[in-house]
């Protein structure tokens, strides 16, 4: 069965809701991110509403911690599943931005001009106007007045994935580049329980990145075994398949990606900033690191069928707080995407992996 | 498809540094709570597979960290068997075998006596229980991989239960870093690993919680020696005459970041993760290489040629220096 790339995220939306509603703590997702409408009505010059916010989440050891979030409009309807700024290249994008946190903040985009540095009041808002860049994946997050590089921002979750398509779309990296079957953008974040603390109980100042050593970590908001049914982190694929996966690193640690079963290819690069990365032939790695602020763009080619891992290298990042979910002991969380075959997910089987 | 007893042995001159197991077949243990000592003297509990064949003791047969370094021939039927009497595996990482052989607990199963039936997850077809396993693979492109034990990994591959795989190109030929690509005169590699040793010591501490999830490692080793031993180490200390070529093969086990450097020494970086390179990376004085990265780097030794390289470990951030290890490159 062949879907469409609006089939496909339509219905991985919906069944990710499901899975919250139903879920519990299962679903629970440490940071909400919006999501805007990628090919379901395909909105050419993208207005949205992003809302910076406070929230206490609930992880999946039962521990509460308060954290940073970007949201649109749409976003509390659409549940905790993150969502992806999906734009195509050219176009005129407006976002408004309403400030809910108790101190000012801006919006950066890394790689793109969004105009000099206005500060939001808290409870103000601002509309920021850019044109999307060049094909590729990019970040948006928060900074603040102690906190300019907006490090403390980004480790408090206020971040949030932009993918730029090339114009007129389609399944293809950049215009005359690499094509591909189907697509997944991975957002990778981590959380200090410290950090969350002093931040919200004394402001963004409140805590020296020096002595940011996390110990809960996410993709699209998510840790296992959430990751294992969420439509969007369980790359669900068919033999022969060219994947698309973005990693897109919107935390403050590198995170070394190993996938097992395959190479990739890595298709391009940004770094922190934003910059393209120079690489003049695409490069086959098993393990692909993603420093802070960075992206990689690569093509997961599916030569062999199987359940595989895929997952950090910075081997404490796998578990919640150091514990593994099952079997190991503590029954917590586990950054880890399933790469399989498209039919064992249409079957609803997830039995196999538990 | 030639069986591992059939395998040519490899070919052409030895370039090696180091003692190797295989070619083809492997065949290892477990050992737990070893005490390895530091070069200040410190002691940092330790696990590891050894070769039960042989030395019983991992790398270059002479220590236990690395465990044992593995070499096969690109193409060929590989079989490595693991007996334990506690629940381990082992992943060949970046050999890109299929899940039964996968070493992940949750999908590939265990190795692991009977009594532990039930208790460490996925118990069917493809978990052993009670008597060794045998992985077996056929071994893909020729190149640097790695293999660790995947049950809690946090713990397990921290400790020791590590090594690195050696695929050599088709023709078995040793010196030549793929069919087609570049030779070599000389051979070494450099396993790149850390310990932190405010992490639980104790024997009771062999499950991660939360005195494990943060990591800032305070001893920096190549080829399990650390300090003053990696300056002396006859598999870390690299020594060549002038014009002969050198394969320096990195591999990075430890969880953090570092940076490479050859004290000024330029060199080619022709691979990694088993796949080669193109040119755009010729000509480097340093190479960052994250957790679960390999580099292959060739050079040629200047003539009178000495220099201390460097390797250099970052925090997970990438932003403070943790520490290094040192040792010379000399010319003969």
């Amino acid at each position: 069965m062949t879907r469409s790339s609006s089939d496909s995220k339509g219905r991985r939306a919906s069944i990710s809701r499901r899975a919250l509603l139903g879920g519990g703590l299962a679903g629970a997702a440490a940071f909400a991110t919006p999501r805007l409408f990628r090919g379901v009505t395909a909105p050419r010059g993208v207005t949205s509403t992003l809302v910076a916010e406070a929230v206490t989440k609930t992880l999946i050891d039962g521990v509460e911690v308060d954290v940073w979030q970007l949201r649109d409009s749409a976003g509390a309807a659409l549940g905790a599943v993150p969502s992806i700024l999906a734009l195509e290249e050219g176009e005129s994008v407006t976002l408004e931005v309403s400030n809910q946190l108790p101190e000012p903040i801006d919006l950066m985009i890394p790689g793109v001009s969004t105009g000099p540095t206005t500060w939001i009041a808290a409870g103000a808002s601002r509309q920021i106007t850019f044109t999307a860049p060049t094909a590729g994946s990019y970040l948006a997050h928060g900074i603040t007045q102690p906190d300019p590089d907006g490090e403390v921002a980004r480790a408090m979750g206020l971040a949030t994935p932009i993918v730029v398509h090339p114009a007129g779309g389609g399944k293809i990296f950049y215009t005359g580049g690499p094509t591909y079957d189907r697509d997944y953008t991975l957002f990778l974040q981590e959380l200090d329980d410290r950090l969350n603390a002093a931040v919200a109980t004394s402001g963004s100042g409140a805590y020296s990145m020096a002595s940011y050593e996390p110990n809960y970590f996410f993709v699209n908001g998510l840790s296992v075994p959430a990751t294992r049914t969420d439509r969007d982190t369980r790359l669900s694929n068919r033999l022969g398949d060219d994947v698309a996966v973005r990693l897109i690193n919107g935390g403050q640690i590198t995170y070394p990606m190993h996938f097992h079963g395959y190479h990739v290819d890595v298709i391009q690069r940004r770094a922190e900033g934003g910059t393209m990365l120079p690489e003049t032939t695409v490069v086959e790695k098993d393990t692909v690191a993603i420093d802070l602020g960075a992206s990689a763009d690569v093509r997961l080619p599916i030569h062999q069928a199987g359940m595989f891992p895929m997952h950090t290298h910075y081997v404490p990042g796998v578990t919640a707080n150091g514990t593994y979910v099952n079997p190991y002991g503590g029954g917590v969380v586990m950054m880890m995407t399933e790469i399989l075959l498209d039919d064992d997910f249409e079957t609803g089987d997830t039995t196999r992996w538990s | 498809m030639t069986k591992p007893s059939d395998s040519p042995p490899l070919r052409g001159t030895d370039p090696r540094s180091f003692v190797s197991v295989g070619p083809n077949v492997a065949s290892l243990g477990v050992v737990m709570n070893q005490n390895t000592q530091m070069a200040d003297g410190q002691f940092i509990r330790t696990w590891y597979f050894p070769d039960t064949v042989g030395s019983n003791l991992g790398f270059n047969a002479d220590r236990i960290l690395p465990s044992p370094l593995i070499e096969c021939v690109q193409g060929q039927n590989v079989q490595v068997t693991l007996a334990s009497p506690m629940p381990h595996t082992i992943h060949f990482h970046g050999l890109d075998v299929d899940q039964a052989n996968d070493g992940v607990g949750n999908t590939s199963g265990f190795v692991a006596p009977l009594t532990w039936n039930g208790s460490f997850g996925r118990v069917d077809g493809y978990t052993n229980l009670g008597s060794p396993f045998t992985y077996n693979f056929v071994a893909p492109h020729a190149g640097t991989y790695m293999y660790h034990c995947h049950v809690d990994t946090v713990i397990h591959l921290e400790r020791g239960m590590f090594g690195t795989v050696i695929v050599r190109p088709s023709s078995g030929q040793q010196g030549l870093a793929w069919d087609g690509g570049p030779t070599f005169d000389r051979e070494f590699v450099w396993q790149l690993s850390t310990f932190d040793s405010t992490w639980p010591q104790g024997g009771g501490a062999t499950i991660s919680g939360p005195s494990t999830v943060r990591y800032r490692p305070d001893y920096f080793l190549i080829n399990g020696v650390d300090g003053a031993n990696a300056q002396t180490d006859s598999t870390v200390a690299i020594s060549a005459a002038p014009g002969e070529t050198v394969l320096l093969r990195l591999v990075q086990f430890s969880y953090v970041p570092a940076i490479v450097d050859l004290g000024g020494l330029t060199f080619d970086v022709i691979a990694s993760d088993g796949r080669p390179l193109a040119g755009s990376m010729a000509n480097q004085t340093q190479v960052a290489i994250a957790a679960g990265e390999r580099y292959d780097l060739l050079f040629t030794m200047p003539s009178g040629w000495s220099s201390t390289a460097t390797v250099t470990t970052r925090d997970i951030r990438g932003r403070t220096t943790l520490g290094s290890a040192s040792t010379p490159i000399t010319a003969t």
